[in-house]
């Protein structure tokens, strides 16, 4: 993922972390934060301890990573760790494809 | 002397003939008075038909000998022929070979058109290139695998970290990753 941040961001690829607390001591920023510099994550995170997010996305698993088009379109989902070759092919294929949106 | 075996063979038939009428077996049935003079009879018109044959045996050696003598300008001609049907083969693969060789000259003009405009081609997908980068065949065939599954519902979170509040309509145009995770 931060591979993937590094090497793509130039290229007009955002990753947006959207982070979901299991557990109750998960709700805190502030640990959060902590795990983020942990982990060196760069990329954007959103809180979503109200869960908001994770029901319009109708999703139920950790992690899920939903590869979003130029258009808006949610064009893949990849549930669960893995196949990062193909995710990775999938994030060039689309960073290939003409925008429709536009 | 296929002639004189021929007459031979008549002369034999003529007189195996000419035995019937004295065989005894007819004596005994006619009178002899009737039967000597019908022999007569017989002998004279066997002879003549002998004649007769001869004739007809002449004439067909005669003819068998004019055929064979023809023959030979027939069977010379093969041998004539061969030289005459070398030429005509030369001659015809000569024509094919030219025939090919104009062929090939042809194919190759063509090909060379063909390698031009692909030139072209290739260099104005260049030009495009330069402009915009495509996918390559391998990255359309899984874009054509990749089915849009419905527009991603956008993000209503208020409180960020590592960036100011991003929403999804503002992104268009980018490739964006949503993923759900928790550190824990």
């Amino acid at each position: 993922m931060r591979e993937w941040h590094e090497k793509y961001a130039d290229d007009g690829f955002v990753i947006i972390g959207v982070h979901t607390p299991e557990f109750t001591h998960e709700r805190d920023v502030d640990n959060v934060e902590k795990a983020l510099e942990r982990l060196q994550i760069e990329f954007a995170v959103a809180i979503d301890n109200d869960w908001t997010t994770w029901r319009s996305y109708h999703n139920r698993y950790w992690p899920a990573m939903y590869f979003i088009d130029k258009g808006g379109q949610i064009r893949y989902l990849k549930i669960g760790e893995g196949q990062y070759d193909y995710s990775e092919s999938v994030i060039q294929a689309l960073l290939a494809e003409q925008s429709t949106a536009n | 002397m296929r002639a004189s075996l021929c007459i031979h063979l008549g002369h034999i038939t003529v007189k195996t003939r000419t035995m019937g009428p004295s065989d005894m077996s007819v004596g005994r049935r006619n009178p002899p008075g009737v039967g000597r003079g019908l022999a007569v009879r017989l002998c004279r018109t066997l002879q003549r038909k002998a004649r007769l044959h001869r004739v007809i045996l002449l004439a067909f050696v005669c003819g068998l000998t004019l055929v064979s003598c023809v023959m030979p300008d027939t069977t010379t001609q093969p041998e004539v022929d061969p030289g005459a049907k070398v030429e005509a083969i030369q001659t015809r693969v000569a024509e094919t070979r030219a025939e090919q060789a104009a062929k090939d000259e042809e194919m190759a003009a063509a090909q060379d058109g063909n390698d031009e405009a692909v030139e072209e081609t290739a260099a104005s997908d260049d030009a495009d290139s330069a402009l915009v980068v495509g996918p390559t065949a391998q990255q359309l065939e899984l874009l054509a695998k990749l089915r849009p599954q419905g527009e991603a519902p956008e993000l209503l979170n208020e409180i960020w970290l590592n960036s100011d509040p991003l929403k999804l309509a503002d992104l268009r145009g980018n490739v964006v990753l949503v993923e759900f995770w928790t550190y824990g």
